[in-house]
């Protein structure tokens, strides 16, 4: 296990918070409407716990976003995750009300893909930003499944880093998480630039 | 900017064309949209059709949106090109604004889009 000081979580904690403030802001950008935001969350934690930590039961239906990002200090998995039953709605917030059912069910995958590229990135790309490192992602990937299944990719045996936040689209009782999953390896490299930088 | 122009919109989300595609023709009908969906498909395109303004992506299958771009750059000199994209890195925008591209940050707005067709 990891100790970190008060003041290094503190570190953390803002930094965590300036990046998903700038996605909140985006995703205020892309469906007008407005995003509260909760104080992010950093948790050491097996894969198997981590559902418990973001208090999603093991049989909800979900559906995320995912995109593998790496650069010299940061190497993350990160994930935009609603509840399934949400996931239209949301579409038809982001397409437009005039949207009819048959072309949001069509466009549903595409849109997904893209709210949660244009998200991720703008969180990953404002903590690059404070680390001056150029961080590479992979391409979207959109999947459905039960919630049990979140973190079967995660290797059980290791603890993980999980940052998260939860936001709400207050005006349409939709919530949703950004998760960020890092290896410990990868979360003390992270944190040693991070505080370098912060620290000067 | 009421002109006929063409402009070449490369993007890998058949989404992200989509609201360039609305937003555009919000504004000048009269222009003519050619779209792709990758860096193969643009390079092609642009062999048979000379356009006047080209928005790419940055993270797209095959070339990125900068390797893209200079690969324009080199064959089509005098065209005008913006990387509009969601990866908002420093890094990238210095990048861009290196060769001459201009910058855009997604979500694809009305604004966004006005910026992009007066390049």
């Amino acid at each position: 296990m990891i100790n970190i000081t008060d003041l290094q979580r503190d570190a953390i904690t803002e930094s965590i918070n300036i990046s998903m403030g700038k996605a909140a802001s985006t995703f205020n950008s892309m469906i007008q409407e407005h995003i509260a935001l909760s104080v992010p969350k950093i948790n050491f934690v097996s894969s198997e716990e981590a559902l418990d930590i973001l208090q999603l039961p093991e049989e909800k239906e979900v559906c995320y976003i995912k995109q593998h990002f790496s650069g010299t200090y940061f190497t993350s998995e990160a994930m935009l995750v609603f509840a399934q039953d949400e996931s239209l709605e949301l579409v038809k917030l982001f397409l437009g009300e005039e949207t009819s059912v048959a072309d949001m069910t069509t466009l549903e995958h595409e849109a997904m893909s893209e709210i949660g590229n244009v998200l991720l990135n703008a969180c990953i790309g404002s903590l690059s930003n404070i680390l001056k490192d150029r961080i590479s992602g992979t391409l979207p990937i959109f999947r459905k499944c039960k919630a049990q299944t979140l973190f079967l990719n995660e290797r059980k045996e290791e603890v993980i880093l999980l940052i998260f936040v939860d936001f709400g689209i207050e005006s349409k009782a939709i919530k949703g998480y950004i998760v960020l999953i890092l290896e410990l390896d990868s979360f003390i490299k992270f944190k040693e630039q991070l505080l370098k930088n912060l620290m000067g | 900017m009421g002109t006929n122009k063409k402009i070449l919109v490369v993007d890998d989300s058949m989404i992200a064309r989509m609201f360039i595609v609305r937003h555009i023709d919000e504004l000048y009908k009269n222009w003519t949209i050619l779209e792709a969906a990758g860096a193969e498909a643009a390079l092609k395109i642009l062999e048979e059709s000379s356009v006047d303004v080209i928005s790419i992506d940055y993270n797209m299958p095959g070339l990125n949106g900068l390797e893209l771009a200079k690969k324009i750059q080199e064959l089509y000199s005098s065209v005008k090109i913006a990387l509009l994209t969601a990866n908002i890195q420093d890094t990238i925008r210095k990048e861009a604004e290196d060769i001459g591209l201009v910058f855009l940050e997604k979500p694809i707005t009305a604004e966004i889009v006005k910026k992009l067709v007066e390049l």
